[in-house]
């Protein structure tokens, strides 16, 4: 295959270089090169053919390259060249074109009956190909080449026919010129020669004067408009043109001549053209001016492209290539522009959205999504390109889009920018996720329906084994009692591991629902210890609780934590020796509460570390197989404590023992005190009072109103509220108040805060199982309820009731220091609405910001450009107030390190998830260094 | 104020099921018990049998053990009866659903048959004793 576009490049070179060239004879041997690289030839020739006076066809070389094999051959042809050579001999394989007319391929030259050989001292001759040039039916030359490695093919032949073509048109242009020469015995001169191209070239020229009338028109264009030159000379060249051009042909031309705007002189581009048979077509049209005798006058060159479609598409070709991906690609392409207008809408997004691409090309994408994207999104578009703020460019992430028929439908969307020309483009790539969404539901609904129907048959096993070898149907052989109670122990199996795979399935899908409230953790501890007694007994030891003291909280799903410790503690107890002791510890670590399990059994084999919380794990050995287990337990109890906010790991030596320990974030005070939540606060955010009698609600409130950005304090009952608010009355910004409390009616004692000065305009939010009865049996009287929440308490509305009350405030300020964008730009979407963020990317600048400004916490990266970034822990540790530190960085630190500053996370490792929990609760820890 | 618990209405659509609970509640539990295969047969035989407390299936081709509660209701002997369920749903929202129905215990599925009586007994005896 040879390339079309170097060809149709080599062909063009070729016509300019004949045309402009003082040695018209040159061309060739730019022909003749252009030709050698297109077929990887070695060497080869391009010449005339001519007739000897006999009749007898001869060859008169142009051009030959490469054949010279020694001195005096090259003297030969370096004398000859510029007249040309004349080769005679007929009983040789360019002969055989000659004689023949047809093209001739030799790829075994020494064989070939049609050859005499070469000269002594001609370079060998390997494989030969000659194709004759013919004009009309006239033989008038022919191209010779040789040596091509793979030899020479008919199919080659035919590729090289628009090569053949230009040869043949050059050939009879130099015998125009030579003649008009012999005849005017004038010099060779341009006028001439451009006289020749004219009149031989394939591709049509036309000539026009400033008016636009047609002054001439050579036979190429004659043919391509199927016009006479009679026909067309002396009238508008609009006539050449469908309606839509003729009509604004002449303004162009005058305009043109005014101002020198210019559409298509001196440029060139596709139009369409109109045929004297009225049929349209496309071409290509260059135009170029020129002044003749102080007249301007006009040159067209125009090429016919519907006749030449297959090379077009081959110049084309990366433009095609590119442009068939984009129509055949199964996600959706859209390209807008920066105001949202759609360039460019692909064949899959005509499918996925259900319009075409008439119908949306200059609309506003919005169009294609719900509201209230659809009003939003011409803001968006303003605000990112003067920002930088983006959600979605660059990102990516799963939205809602429109249909035509105004179904909307779940899709991933990721947009990139792009710069064409001076230009911002967006193109987003959609990809239609209904059915992905519909597979994930399904599968978790078959998931749950098999569960269940194992559990039916499951019921009656269990329960008629149950029943024999509990006896209540009579006595039975012992040996006989012993495979029952196999079978009754592997049915007990076979349901926990079912409960397991529910439980695994339901917290990946979401849908296990966490019912957090504050737990004493002594008290629960001691729950789980004697809970979980039975697995003591069976193994032979004792759970023994070190060091819980009496006033430690953690804010927990009490069912949930309490499968983590059941799992924890059989464990530890089955891998335990007898009569041994399991402890459980409790412990503040950094900013949170540790509760480990440790045994002292034979320890966790090295090769078993990594995947101990991977699904249907166990260590393989046959004494661990013993101990029973699905494999799903340790999985289930990392998610679990990971809903907490938390993490589980463990220490395990060989032959000393395993520490399985949890980490949950530490609540303080008490649940009846009033309470002042010093290692939730977070510095400088506004203070919320919850009245609320409830303390497990009381603590639900506090966590939502933290999550929100918020302190808060609460009381209990009227009375402590009153108290709090006498005390620091300025120092809330609202009051969250429940309608049903122990010592006085909620609404009375409001009444009573409102004849207060102090209280008078203090925001409050009612939150209650009653807010709708209330809210009606008050009938919106004149208290200045901001907001009426009933329970179960709809988070959102919270935050929104509780921003509206608190108005604008200090957003805590985190710097965050990285040299990498896109990790910047990911954590300026997940904190910007929580946080005031700065942004450096080396250690000298962040010096500089931490020296100058104050922070609430640094989201630290550990390789800068200019050094570490464990450098600033030192400037960090001196201020005053110093801001809590997590680490964010690929590479993991030593243990003296992590000590010294709030959590470490390493890239690759951690969840968007897990980093917004991780920073949201070390900004809850001022004091935890 | 205190009950007695003598009779059960037991709907089960499981016949293998029935025959393990009938052993369990019956042979072990001394109690006197009528099972029903669907709500529509509960619902022919429910007054005649006068039950102490309605103990349903969850799951049930045609009408399902909340609509089976349901129809009972409008039996006005049964308006007041105690009800369990027993169901493979265990998850607290579901358990606390089944309450808001009325249930006063929701039974787990698979449940220990040589103590279902007496758990069942406990309940009874936290509620109505």
């Amino acid at each position: 295959m040879i390339d079309a576009v170097t060809m149709l490049h080599i062909l063009s070179e070729a016509q300019n270089k004949f045309i402009s060239r003082g040695e018209p004879r040159l061309a060739f041997d730019d022909l003749l090169t252009g030709l050698l690289t297109l077929t990887d030839s070695e060497y080869g020739f391009i010449g005339e053919v001519l007739r000897t006076s006999e009749g007898a066809p001869y060859l008169k070389t142009y051009a030959i390259t490469n054949i010279a094999w020694d001195d005096a051959t090259r003297k030969f042809y370096t004398e000859k060249a510029p007249v040309g050579m004349e080769f005679f001999n007929l009983d040789s394989l360019f002969g055989e074109v000659m004689k023949t007319g047809e093209t001739v391929i030799a790829n075994d030259p020494a064989t070939d009956p049609r050859r005499t050989g070469i000269p002594e001292g001609h370079p060998p001759l390997n494989a030969f190909m000659g194709i004759p040039i013919y004009r009309g039916n006239l033989l008038i030359g022919m191209a010779g080449i040789a040596n091509r490695p793979d030899g020479y093919s008919p199919e080659l032949a035919q590729e090289l026919l628009p090569f053949i073509h230009t040869c043949a048109n050059l050939i009879s242009a130099y015998r125009y010129a030579l003649d008009a020469e012999s005849k005017a015995k004038l010099l060779l001169n341009s006028e001439n020669r451009h006289r020749a191209v004219f009149e031989t070239v394939i591709d049509g020229i036309i000539t026009i004067d400033e008016q636009g009338i047609v002054t001439g028109i050579n036979p190429a264009a004659e043919k391509i408009f199927g016009y006479k030159a009679t026909e067309v000379i002396g009238r508008n060249v609009k006539m050449l043109m469908p309606a839509h051009y003729a009509e604004k042909h002449d303004g162009y031309l005058s305009n043109y001549a005014k101002t020198g705007q210019a559409h298509i002189i001196g440029k060139g581009r596709q139009v369409e053209g109109l045929r004297k048979n009225g049929s349209r077509f496309p071409l290509e049209l260059a135009v170029s001016e020129m002044q003749v005798n102080d007249e301007r006058m006009y040159t067209g060159v125009v090429r016919d492209i519907s006749e030449n479609l297959e090379a077009a598409l081959t110049i084309q070709s990366s433009v095609t290539r590119l442009q068939a991906v984009l129509d055949n690609v199964v996600d959706g392409i859209i390209t807008i522009d920066k105001k949202g207008i759609i360039d460019h809408f692909n064949p899959a997004a005509e499918k996925i959205f259900g319009y075409t691409l008439s119908e949306v090309i200059g609309r506003n994408v919005s169009i294609l999504m719900p509201e209230p994207y659809t009003s939003q999104h011409d803001q968006y578009l303003e605000n990112y390109l003067t920002t930088g703020d983006a959600h979605i460019i660059g990102i990516g992430r799963e939205v809602i889009g429109k249909r035509k028929d105004g179904a909307t439908f779940p899709m991933d969307l990721a947009v990139s920018k792009m710069r064409i020309g001076d230009e911002i483009m967006f193109s987003g790539i959609v990809r239609d996720i209904t059915e992905r969404k519909r597979m994930e539901t399904m599968k978790n609904e078959f998931i749950s329906t098999v569960s269940h129907e194992l559990r039916t048959p499951l019921t009656s096993i269990r329960g008629s084994l149950d029943l024999v070898t509990g006896g209540a149907v009579g006595a039975l052989p012992a040996e006989a009692m012993e495979m029952l109670k196999i079978a009754a122990n592997n049915t007990e199996r076979l349901l926990i591991l079912i409960n397991d795979i529910l439980d695994i399935q339901k917290i990946e899908s979401g849908k296990m629902a966490f019912r957090f409230e504050t737990l004493n953790l002594k008290e629960f501890l001691q729950q789980a210890v004697s809970d979980n007694q039975a697995y003591a007994d069976q193994y032979g030891v004792r759970f023994v609780i070190n060091s819980a003291h009496d006033n430690q909280y953690v804010f927990a799903d009490r069912d949930r934590l309490m499968q983590v410790m059941a799992n924890l503690l059989s464990n530890a107890a089955k891998f335990s020796p007898r009569d041994d002791v399991v402890e459980i510890n409790t412990a503040r670590h950094v900013d949170a509460i540790r509760i480990s399990v440790t045994d002292h059994g034979a320890g966790i084999p090295d090769d078993f570390k990594p995947v101990l919380f991977d699904k249907f794990t166990q260590s393989d050995s046959s004494d661990s197989r013993q101990k029973g287990g699905t494999g799903l337990g340790l999985n289930i109890a990392k998610l679990i404590i990971e809903k907490h906010g938390g993490r589980i790991d463990f220490i395990s030596k060989l032959g000393i023992g395993t520490t399985m320990y949890f980490e949950l974030p530490e609540l303080s005070g008490s649940e009846t005190s009033l309470s002042q939540p010093a290692s939730l606060a977070i510095s400088h955010a506004p203070c919320i009072l919850i009245v609320e009698d409830d303390p497990d609600v009381a603590a639900l409130l506090q966590r939502m109103l933290i999550e929100a950005g918020f302190n808060s304090d609460i009381a209990y009952n009227a009375t402590q509220a009153r108290e709090l608010l006498k005390l620091n009355g300025k120092k809330y910004k609202a009051m969250t108040l429940d309608i049903m409390l122990p010592d006085e009616d909620g609404l009375d004692m409001l009444h009573n805060l409102r004849s207060d000065a102090g209280t008078l305009d203090l925001p409050v939010i009612v939150v209650s199982v009653k807010a709708d009865e209330a809210r009606r049996e008050l009938n919106g009287g004149a208290v200045g309820i901001l907001d009426w929440l009933s329970k179960p308490i709809d988070q959102n509305r919270l935050r929104q009731a509780i921003r509206m009350a608190a108005g604008p405030h200090h957003k805590p300020r985190v710097l965050h220091v990285e040299d990498e964008q896109d990790v910047h730009r990911v954590v300026n979407v997940m904190l910007r609405n929580e946080c005031e963020l700065v942004w450096t990317t080396t250690l000298s600048a962040s010096r500089e910001a931490l020296e100058t400004e104050e922070f609430d916490l640094v989201l630290l990266d550990i390789g800068l450009p200019d050094g570490s970034g464990l450098d600033l822990l030192n400037l960090i540790e001196k201020r005053i107030k110093p801001p809590r530190v997590v680490i964010f960085s690929a590479q993991d630190v030593d243990a003296s390190i992590a000590n010294r500053v709030n959590s470490v996370l390493v890239k690759s490792q951690t969840s968007h998830a897990e980093l917004l929990d991780t920073i949201i609760s070390a900004m809850r820890n001022p004091d935890s260094h | 104020m205190s009950k007695t618990l003598e009779r059960i209405l037991y709907v089960e659509d499981e016949g293998d099921i029935q025959k393990v609970a009938q052993v369990a509640l019956e042979t072990l539990g001394k109690f006197e018990l009528l099972i029903c295969s669907s709500g529509r047969e509960a619902l022919e035989q429910a007054e005649a049998f006068a039950p102490d407390l309605l103990l349903l299936d969850v799951m049930m081709p045609g009408m399902d053990g909340p609509t089976t509660l349901e129809a009972l209701r409008k039996i006005p002997a049964l308006q007041q009866t105690p009800v369990m369920f027993m169901t493979a749903k265990v998850q607290p929202q579901e358990i606390a659903h089944f309450k808001t129905l009325g249930a006063i215990e929701v039974l787990t599925k698979p449940f220990e048959a040589m103590k279902l009586a007496q758990q069942i007994r406990d309940i009874w005896a936290k509620h109505f004793v």
